[in-house]
């Protein structure tokens, strides 16, 4: 299990020291066994935080325990760890073989034979140097190698997104192996909240720094609940008085739209209590639907007063 | 055979959970029928395997199924309670209507009609 | 893997390593060895492709730590789990495999061909040469660890150690050449100390340009076995102080992590005695030849160097605690000269002249210039004791030690820095820094000159002279006063009038000798002297 407690980070140059900082005080845990998601706009803190936890960047405060060992300049730790990170030219001289070697002779757990099968359903060559391959191509050789490495925890900086959906399903049932025989975790950064849906059991939110929410993808969905009715009683036509009532029933109402006659409600709160509790304002209330993730991150991040969640709704 | 439908709302594990009784309760598996390992169906469906692994065990404590180790997953005795399951919510329904006002008899009807169609 | 980074570069080196190990080879097979003097040009541009095949490592160790400057680099190697140690360990393996062992292999090739051709004179020679050369390699490698562990661009890592090791080979010897030599006023021919445990071998024979046609290695092979074990001693404490420096740079290296990437200059201490070493070594080169030179030049140098280091943060905050550091570096060089310029050479003139007097062969002569005469002194070596005409004067004062140091406390007391006031000296100092090409003047005019014969091994006869320049503008009254006083103490002194229109002649009244002619005086070394 990796630890990250009161992670703060200060990119100081010594002269602005009123730059914000890039983390602010953020903690959570990442489970054995899981597919993690980090979610959040570009500059976030998403990658940093990867970094820190790989042990390229010290945290200006705070602290990393990888399975209770301290990461960083400690190389038992980072034993479990393999970073990817998002770009692809960092080997172009290289042939996947010579890659191979090098990997093999840092991860003491490296398999070949993993790393052989990979390429080879890849069908792509080992022995041509990396400057010949397309960037997909680069790109599934990384995930190759970080996939032979057999490390206890992968961390993706957006690396899933350059594969293609084969490469995908490959990845995919390799970590679910990996997940159930090793209690292996994958850690995937993302832009595209659909595929972390699918993908993830658990997620997490940064925005500018801050920690948003870090929970079960499940236990986040169920907190959240949407549903339609027509209210019928005039004095609550207004949206603001309406959200007034909703909150002397007991619920924190996020968003309230008027759709022709009815009235499209968002509460944070799971299905059957928002449905209980709102009974009272309609007689037809009867269900509610559960939000995209999408949908939840929308109203998480202005529900915390940051108004720009339209930077999320515009990158997907 | 167990399926779950992306654009359908509901969480998945609820979505295996309901496919695997309604299979039981068709027929389709019979007590003592192995079913996919969590992984196989993980990788199958291109699921999380977490999420698959919650199903099974929700359905073993539901008593659904029952696991032996080194084995895998089998239906347990049919006790009714896969039906049970899928009838849960339609219960509820019923007891809405009924306290909205409707008769049994209108209910029933509709009972009919829909096992005809 | 590592290796992959560095492969044209350990091309370049094998490359050099060779051609410069088949151009000496041709000269032994084809020329025999050296004839008298004369190295051939096979054998000179050998040794510079040797030189720049050794150099070529400051192109090496910046790709063997690409992920300093490079941030692809520092997500994969800082993510390893691999200690800084570890590493550092690995890296220092590659630069070894790509750039000594290449190097060695073409030395050891030149080394056993001299074996079979030559005699065990030249292989002194080549075997010094190898060594030197080892030094020019372990030094550059060690320098650019050094500074590439201290930059995190790969502008830096390259420029760095180039400059800092030319910077650090000069300054001692710059240093010791205008702070002892230049300003005291004592120029000998005596320099046997060519190396010094910092730098490059022979940075000093950059320096003095009263340099021999030698090269350098035969220079210090020829003067003599004390002097060549002298150098060999300071080229192995060289190679030791490479040794440290490479422990320096693993613990420079292992406060490196991925966030200082990209920073010109990571480690602050670095860039301050970097850039100091460079602007001072810049500035003393100029020093007593053009201040204004010296201050344009050096401080063009550190602006560049200033504003490149500062380039991602230039303010002018910045820039003005740059101006102050230029100015400490200049004033700590003016403060320095100044000491030295009112101790004479931090007590180099004063302090008796060691070595000189070794038998009963030694000789000594001394000139004192007016404007009208020169006068001479002339003691002859204890063993002129048997000639004919002198075994008959008891009271002939043959050269012994305590008058060589006689006479040179009296021709130094003339400097008349011992007899002026602290302000006197302030502004004579100043108008010299100023006005006055000290360098051009000092190799020019001779004044005080002590010449003292000495006795080599193998019977050869040597000349050091001894000029002291600081007596050049010392009055005709001052002078006579000195040379009353020798004669007081018993010297032999001529007096010679240099337009040969009065007789010269002894001033004493022993007439047992003619006085010397001019072409019997011995004024240089003797080239012929050193070759077999």
């Amino acid at each position: 299990m990796i630890e990250i407690k009161n992670i703060t980070m200060n990119f100081s140059d010594g002269q602005n020291r009123n730059q914000a900082p890039s983390l602010r005080s953020v903690s959570l845990t990442i489970p054995e066994g899981c597919i993690y998601g980090f979610l959040g706009s570009n500059g976030a803190g998403k990658s940093t935080l990867m970094r820190i936890m790989s042990g390229i960047y010290p945290a200006t405060s705070g602290e990393i325990y990888i399975d209770g060992e301290p990461v960083f300049d400690n190389p038992r730790a980072k034993e479990k760890i393999f970073f990817v990170n998002d770009e692809t030219t960092q080997f172009t001289n290289y042939t996947a073989d010579e890659l191979s070697m090098f990997y093999k002779g840092a991860y003491s757990g490296y398999s070949d034979e993993v790393f052989k099968k990979v390429m080879t359903a890849l069908k792509l060559p080992t022995n041509k140097k990396l400057s010949t391959f397309s960037k997909g191509m680069k790109r599934q050789t990384i995930v190759a190698l970080a996939l032979a490495a057999q490390t206890k925890y992968l961390l993706f900086d957006e690396a899933f997104d350059g594969l293609d959906p084969a490469m995908r399903r490959m990845v995919k049932n390799i970590i679910t192996d990996e997940i159930f025989d090793r209690g292996a975790s994958l850690i995937v950064s993302s832009h595209n909240l659909t595929e972390i849906s699918e993908l993830c059991d658990h997620a997490m939110l940064i925005h500018e720094g801050d920690l948003v929410f870090s929970d079960e993808l499940d236990n986040l969905r169920a907190g959240f609940t949407k549903l339609q009715l027509v209210i019928r009683d005039p004095e609550l036509a207004d949206d603001e008085v309406l959200k007034k009532k909703i909150q002397s029933l007991g619920l924190e109402a996020l968003d309230i739209t008027t759709l022709g006659s009815l009235r499209q409600i968002i509460v944070k709160a799971p299905e059957e209590e928002a449905v209980s509790k709102l009974k009272v304002l309609s007689t037809d209330l009867a269900e509610g639907v559960p939000l995209t993730l999408e949908e939840i991150f929308i109203y998480e991040l202005e529900a915390r007063g940051y108004g720009n969640a339209d930077i999320i709704k515009e990158n997907n | 055979m167990i399926t779950i439908d992306p654009s359908d709302k509901t969480p998945i594990f609820e979505q295996i959970c309901k496919s695997v009784c309604r299979d039981i309760a068709v027929g389709a598996l019979l007590e003592g029928d192995k079913l996919p390992s969590a992984r196989e169906l993980a990788k199958l469906l291109q699921l999380n395997p977490n999420t698959v692994a919650k199903a099974y065990g929700m359905l073993e404590r539901d008593g659904i199924v029952y696991s032996v180790q080194g084995k895998g997953c089998f239906v347990a005795k049919h006790e009714g309670k896969a039906t049970e399951k899928l009838t849960e919510n339609f219960r509820a329904a019923v007891r809405e209507a009924l306290d909205a006002g409707a008769s049994a008899e209108e209910l029933i009807a509709i009972i009919r009609e829909a096992d005809r169609g | 893997m590592l290796t992959k980074n560095c492969t044209k570069q350990f091309m370049l080196i094998a490359v050099l390593s060779g051609l410069s190990t088949l151009l000496k080879i041709f000269h032994f097979v084809s020329f025999g060895g050296f004839a008298q003097g004369a190295m051939s040009d096979f054998y000179f541009y050998g040794d510079i492709l040797s030189v720049a095949a050794a150099i070529s490592g400051v192109l090496l160790v910046a790709p063997a730590f690409k992920e300093l400057y490079n941030r692809q680099f520092a997500d994969v190697e800082f993510s390893l789990p691999m200690s800084a140690s570890e590493r550092f360990r690995a890296k220092l393996l590659v630069i070894l495999k790509c750039h000594f062992i290449p190097f060695a292999v073409a030395q050891s090739v030149t080394v056993i061909t001299g074996i079979i051709f030559l005699n065990s004179f030249q292989m002194k020679i080549i075997i010094f040469d190898v060594l030197c050369h080892l030094v020019y390699m372990a030094f550059t490698d060690a320098i650019a660890l050094v500074c590439v562990s201290s930059c995190g661009n790969i502008v830096e890592c390259i420029y760095t150690p180039i400059f800092l090791a030319a910077a650090s080979s000069l300054i001692i010897p710059l240093s010791i050449f205008k702070f002892v030599v230049l300003i005291s006023g004592r120029n000998a021919n005596t320099m046997n100390m060519l190396n010094f445990p910092v730098g490059y071998p022979g940075a000093m024979m950059f320096i003095d340009s009263d340099g021999t046609e030698m090269t350098y290695a035969e220079f210090i092979v020829c003067s003599g076995t004390s002097v060549l074990v002298k150098n060999i001693i300071m080229l192995i404490a060289d190679l030791a102080v490479c040794v440290g420096l490479v422990f320096l740079a693993l613990r420079i290296y292992k406060k490196r992590n991925g966030l200082t990437v990209g920073k010109p200059f990571v480690s602050g201490k670095f860039y301050r005695i970097f850039i100091s070493v460079v602007t001072v070594a810049v500035i003393l080169e100029f020093f007593l030849n053009s201040l204004y030179i010296a201050v344009f030049v050096g401080l063009l140098l550190f602006l560049a160097i200033s504003v490149s280091a500062n380039r991602t943060k230039l303010t002018m905050k910045v820039l003005e605690k740059n101006m102050l550091g230029f100015c400490g570096c200049l004033l700590s060089v003016l403060v320095i000269g100044f000491v030295s310029y009112i101790t004479c050479g931090f007590g180099y003139t004063s302090s008796p002249v060691n070595d000189v007097f070794d038998s009963d062969a030694t000789g000594c002569q001394a000139e004192l210039i007016t404007s009208k005469y020169l006068y001479r002194i002339v003691q002859l070596p204890q063993k002129d004791k048997t000639q004919e005409g002198l075994s008959e004067l008891p009271e002939y004062r043959f050269c012994t030690k305590e008058m060589i140091d006689q006479i040179f406390k009296e021709i130094t007391s003339l400097d008349k820095r011992n007899s002026s006031s602290f302000s006197e000296n302030l502004s004579n100092y100043f108008d010299l820094v100023r006005y006055e090409n000290v360098y051009d003047e000092f190799f020019a005019i001779k004044a005080g000159t002590v010449y003292i014969m000495c006795s080599m091994e193998d019977d050869k006869r040597r000349v050091n002279y001894y000029d002291n320049y600081s007596v050049r503008n010392v009055s005709d009254e001052d002078i006579e006063k000195t040379v009353q006083r020798f004669l007081d103490l018993g010297y032999e002194v001529y007096k010679i009038d240099p337009t040969g229109k009065e007789d010269d002649y002894l001033m004493k009244e022993q007439r047992y000798m003619r006085p010397a002619r001019e072409e019997e005086i011995i004024y240089e070394n003797d080239e012929e002297e050193y070759y077999d």
